[in-house]
């Protein structure tokens, strides 16, 4: 995760349990986040000339912005940081540059602060919240609508989150970005079904779907998604950590375009995207489908976690005498472990599984877990799927890459 | 010979089901059997007999004696054939004619590159068939039949005395064009629109062909073909093909083809018209029944959530409203219930409880009284369909709110207090909309800055999923969720409920969940206007 | 489902399986109105909830509708060995009364 705050990949933690004590933490997001300390190095060109008159504001610099919003977001004061937001807008700071430079920049850095057990899920719910009426009130400030105003007519854009998929909010930034630079957007939000988004497509017809998704458990459902769209002659664009540092998953899926943030994606927007030629089907991007081990393991999961739990508890004392509520993290954690197991069967690379042991390995050191545990967890997934060649050799590569650590 | 034997007849009946063209010729060239579907193919070129291709490649094998290979003919209709040689011991020989699969020995072709143009139609309408937008399947009848059947295309869209076109030069890009012109000026546009046949193109005077028909950047009109776009019964248009002057005239293959295409074309655009139609009017429809945006008001947050059981569908069997007070300092009336069953039918019926509230909101003071109006508006004999809510009458004092809350049928509301606490209000009542009497009894909570009190339908606490899959979410998870969420916005709450029992159901089937809470704003509190643009969803 | 022709011969008991949900609610409600057809007339309609491992609101909305139909033949109804979470049912949305009720109020 770069520091130039991405504000389509976030680095928002998974919105799992919380956690407490000695359960191995769940780690949706593929991308190691780690945990630099300093904010967001701002984009240099902090502040523009005022446009509204007599504001007597004095010019803020960006850095100095994020920290004072930060230390307001983190303490639930919404108040202040709607005054320091507003403020800076009137003093003459672009509103996209307070969107993605400031709003954006705090959001990633939150996630790098859950991952690093610095704050609570349930502080990372408190300020995704109080960024979202920030969001709001910046969009419905006059400096928002004036510029926006000035924009030519770009055509129509619908903006969704992957079926499944709970960060609305890089999707709720790309959407005020791109109404700020003249596009007509449809913003789907959060968890938006695939038939009901498919449904909206022929009705309206957009130039292009923007589809974000930050969880890569969510790309066989991205990738039901982009195929769907695609065959309803809408391109697709892919945006959001799901689909990697480097959007190799928006290529596999098929996607028309990626973009690694915001004003990336409102830029090649803004060049249009070719419609879409012969429509395909999922299994034509990946044919190692055809090995059914995807299937198998996503439909067995909850077998899965059943043996691999029975066989924590059978092996590890301190597994044994887990309280009701540890144990239930534990089950959601073997969860998310198979889920990924099943999404890089789906995907065929083995690194999205790397990445992700790799990434639960510091969430759980920064919370105190033996990383022994995780060893165990899927040295009992690999036993249980010997049969299956892909399986074992994805489960490999991760035993040994934990090993080298 | 052998064919006026019994057996011998009996021994050739069985090519009749070959799955290509076959004829078997004697040792001279007679024609000793056919197939049907070779009699048809061989009908086309030669009017009786064995055409001469075929008599001269049965004459050279004879003459060879090498081993037969096939011998390939151009046939004017079918396209490529290739025809197979299987020499027989009694000195006849059998012909299979392979035609590219499907033909049936019928094609159509371009005067164009010569490719079997089934591909080309097959193509044609995998592009059609894959958006249900009328404009842009407009769009693309008129790109593709720019490209493939003529030099320009423009299709011409029913409707009133403005005539709606979409027009394309080959390799453009279409554009949306509106005259108000009328189809007679074009000969047979105006029959074509009411879907009868075309007429021929040679009939048709290219200098007669009116300004507006031809697209921007069209010099002097060669020849001009008209071909109806027959709908699903109702005509769904006219596709006029354009050639440039010095092209030649339509052929009457691409005639044929071009009717081949525009029936797909037209099946396409009429399929998209009554989908249109329909999602218009099912949006509107939805828009009444879809659950309001909730937001700050009067010094109390709210907030809902809403997930229909039918994933396709927005809406469904729960609903909840906020109706301000109609003075200062008055209550406003918030509501979230349920209604028996899912989908369209159990929405419809949500639709008339909020109506009916709505209308009942002078005598809001008194719940039991609301409940039972309510109760007297839904009795029906026709069916034993019942809502369940909960009302609550909210009310800001000073830093603190005081909600009356009555259930009818409904999980009594949890209220979430400032360390954590989670507790039930003591409220219960009956359903409402088929027993005789609607009974409550209402409970008073006071909120605290940063307490809030949960409203939600048993579609959340019902959630059927976990680690086995089976179990239900249960009001003991809900109430631990709730415990960690003490303190935090309105809208932080609803979210977090509505990922875990997302997290909790997985893929799994679920009833409509809805929850909405209530919250007295925490010190340091931003209350959000909104309202800008069309949020209206 | 199937009925038990229970001794004497106006009495029917009815055995409600498994889930009482929108999927299983209209063919107990068929079940009920086909038995209310005969002739004699049945004179109390017994449900044996016992094997009832779930009641939905279509379940409830079903029994209600029984119970219509059951007071409009001028029979009785009896909700039999009633596993715990109906009575819960009954008890939040105030329909104990009204489906326990020997006679129509």
């Amino acid at each position: 995760m770069s520091t130039d705050t991405p504000p389509l990949t976030p680095a928002a933690p998974p919105r799992g349990a919380a956690r407490e004590g000695t359960a191995p933490a769940p780690a949706p997001a593929p991308v190691p986040a780690p945990a630099p300390q300093v904010p967001a190095p701002a984009v240099t060109a902090s502040a523009v000339p005022a446009r509204t008159p007599a504001v007597s504001v004095p010019v803020v610099s960006v850095p100095v912005l994020v920290e004072q919003v930060w230390e307001a977001v983190i303490g639930g004061d919404q108040a202040r940081a709607a005054a320091l937001a507003t403020g800076a807008l009137e003093a003459g700071l672009e509103p996209e540059a307070l969107l993605l430079d400031v709003i954006g920049g705090l959001q990633a850095r939150i996630g790098r602060e859950w991952a690093a057990d610095r704050i609570t899920v349930i502080q990372e719910h408190a300020a995704t919240a109080v960024n979202e009426r920030v969001v709001a009130l910046v969009a419905g400030h006059p400096a928002f609508a004036a510029v926006a105003a000035r924009q030519p007519d770009r055509g129509r854009v619908a903006v969704a989150c992957v079926d499944g998929e709970w960060h609305a909010f890089p999707a709720r930034l790309l959407t005020e970005v791109l109404v700020l630079r003249g596009w007509r957007v449809d913003h789907l939000g959060a968890q938006c079904p695939t038939p009901h988004l498919i449904a909206h497509l022929h009705r309206t017809a957009p130039d292009a779907l923007a589809l974000s998704a930050s969880l890569s458990t969510r790309l066989p459902a991205a990738h039901a998604a982009v195929t769907a769209a695609q065959a309803a002659g809408v391109p697709v664009i892919a945006g959001g950590a799901a689909f990697g540092p480097d959007g190799r998953y928006a290529r596999l899926l098929g996607a028309d375009a990626w973009a690694p943030d915001a004003r990336t994606a409102a830029e090649r927007l803004a060049r249009g995207l070719p419609l879409p030629s012969t429509p395909h089907q999922p299994v034509d991007d990946l044919p190692h489908l055809a090995d059914q081990e995807y299937t198998l393991v996503s439909r067995s999961s909850r077998e899965l976690v059943g043996a691999v739990m029975a066989a924590l508890e059978r092996e590890r004392p301190a597994v044994r005498s887990y309280t009701p509520l540890q144990r239930a993290h534990t089950l959601d954690d073997l969860g998310h472990i198979v889920e990924h197991l099943a999404v890089t069967l789906y995907t065929g690379d083995p690194e999205l599984f790397t990445a992700f042991t790799d990434w639960t390995r510091e969430v759980l050191r920064a919370r105190g877990v033996p990383d022994a545990l995780l060893a165990f967890a899927l040295t009992v997934l690999r036993e249980q799927l010997r049969d299956l060649p892909r399986s074992v050799a994805v489960l490999t590569a991760a035993l040994s890459t934990g090993d080298a650590a | 010979m052998a064919s006026s034997s019994p057996a011998a007849t009996t021994d050739r009946e069985f090519l009749n089901a070959a799955p290509y063209p076959v004829v078997v010729l004697g040792p001279d060239g007679a024609l000793l059997h056919s197939s049907p579907s070779a009699r048809r193919l061989l009908a086309a070129s030669a009017a009786d007999g064995v055409p001469p291709w075929l008599l001269r490649a049965h004459l050279d094998l004879a003459a060879d004696g090498a081993r037969p290979g096939p011998v390939r003919h151009a046939h004017p209709v079918a396209g490529p054939v290739e025809a197979h040689p299987t020499p027989r011991p009694d000195g006849s020989t059998v012909w299979w004619l392979v035609t590219p699969e499907g033909c049936a020995g019928l094609l159509p072709r371009t005067a164009g590159d010569g490719a079997c143009d089934w591909e080309l139609l097959t193509r044609l309408s995998g592009l059609l068939l894959s958006s249900l937008n009328v404009d842009r399947i407009l769009e693309t009848v008129a790109r593709q039949a720019a490209l493939h059947l003529a030099d320009a295309a423009v299709v011409v869209a029913p409707g009133g005395r403005t005539l709606r076109l979409v027009t394309c030069l080959r390799d453009g890009d279409p554009a949306h064009v509106q005259v108000r012109a009328d189809p007679a000026e074009v000969p047979g546009l105006a029959e074509a629109l009411q879907g009868f046949p075309p007429v021929p193109s040679r009939w048709i005077d290219p200098d007669a062909a009116p300004q507006w028909l031809r697209p921007a950047g069209f010099g002097r009109v060669g020849s001009v073909l008209v071909t109806p776009l027959p709908g699903h019964g109702v005509p769904a248009g006219a596709l006029v093909l354009l050639r440039a002057a010095g092209g030649g005239p339509f052929a009457t293959e691409e005639e044929v083809f071009a009717r081949l295409f525009a029936t797909r074309a037209g099946a396409a655009v009429s399929a998209a018209v009554m989908y249109s139609e329909q999602a218009a009017v099912t949006d509107l429809l939805m828009r009444e029944l879809l659950p309001p945006r909730l937001e700050h008001l009067d010094g109390v947050d709210y907030a809902g959530g809403y997930r229909a059981s039918v994933d396709r569908d927005r809406i469904g069997g729960d609903f909840y409203d906020v109706h301000p007070a109609d003075q200062p300092g008055g209550e406003t009336l918030a509501l979230l219930g349920d209604v028996s069953g899912k989908g369209l039918e159990a929405a419809v019926m949500t639709g008339k409880v909020r109506n009916t509230l709505h209308a009942l909101l002078p005598l809001a003071d008194d719940h039991g009284r609301v409940l039972n109006l309510l109760n007297r508006a839904l009795l029906t004999s026709r069916h034993t369909r019942f809502v369940s809510l909960v009302l609550a009458s909210v009310r800001r004092e000073d830093d603190r709110v005081r909600v009356r809350l009555s259930a009818a049928g409904h999980p009594a509301p949890m209220v979430l207090r400032a360390d954590g606490r989670v507790t039930d209000s003591t409220t219960l009542g009956s359903i409402v909309g088929v027993l005789p009497e609607a009974t409550t009894c209402t409970d008073t909570v006071l909120l605290d800055p940063g307490e809030a009190c949960v409203l939600y339908s048993d579609g959340i606490t019902e959630a059927k999923g976990g680690p086995t899959g089976r179990e239900q979410f249960g009001e003991h998870r809900l109430r631990q969720a709730l415990a960690q969420c003490a303190g935090l916005p309105a809208e932080a709450i609803v979210e977090r409920i509505q990922m875990l029992t997302a997290q909790w159901l997985r893929d799994g089937r679920h009833d409509d969940m809805a929850v909405m809470v209530i919250a007295a704003p925490p010190h340091g509190h931003l209350p959000v206007v909104t309202g800008r643009r069309g949020d209206t969803a | 489902m199937s009925a038990r022709p229970a001794p004497g011969p106006r009495t029917v008991t009815v055995p409600v399986e498994g889930e009482l949900d929108h999927e299983s609610c209209e063919e107990l409600v068929r079940t009920v109105t086909v038995h209310l057809a005969a002739r004699p007339p049945v004179e109390v309609l017994r449900l044996d909830c016992a094997g009832m491992s779930l009641c939905d609101s279509m379940g409830l909305s079903a029994l209600l509708q029984i119970r219509r139909d059951v007071d409009a033949a001028g029979g009785r109804l009896r909700l039999d060995h009633r596993p715990a979470h109906l009575d819960r049912l009954l008890h939040l949305t105030g329909t104990a009364d009204y489906l326990l009720a020997d006679r129509p109020a």
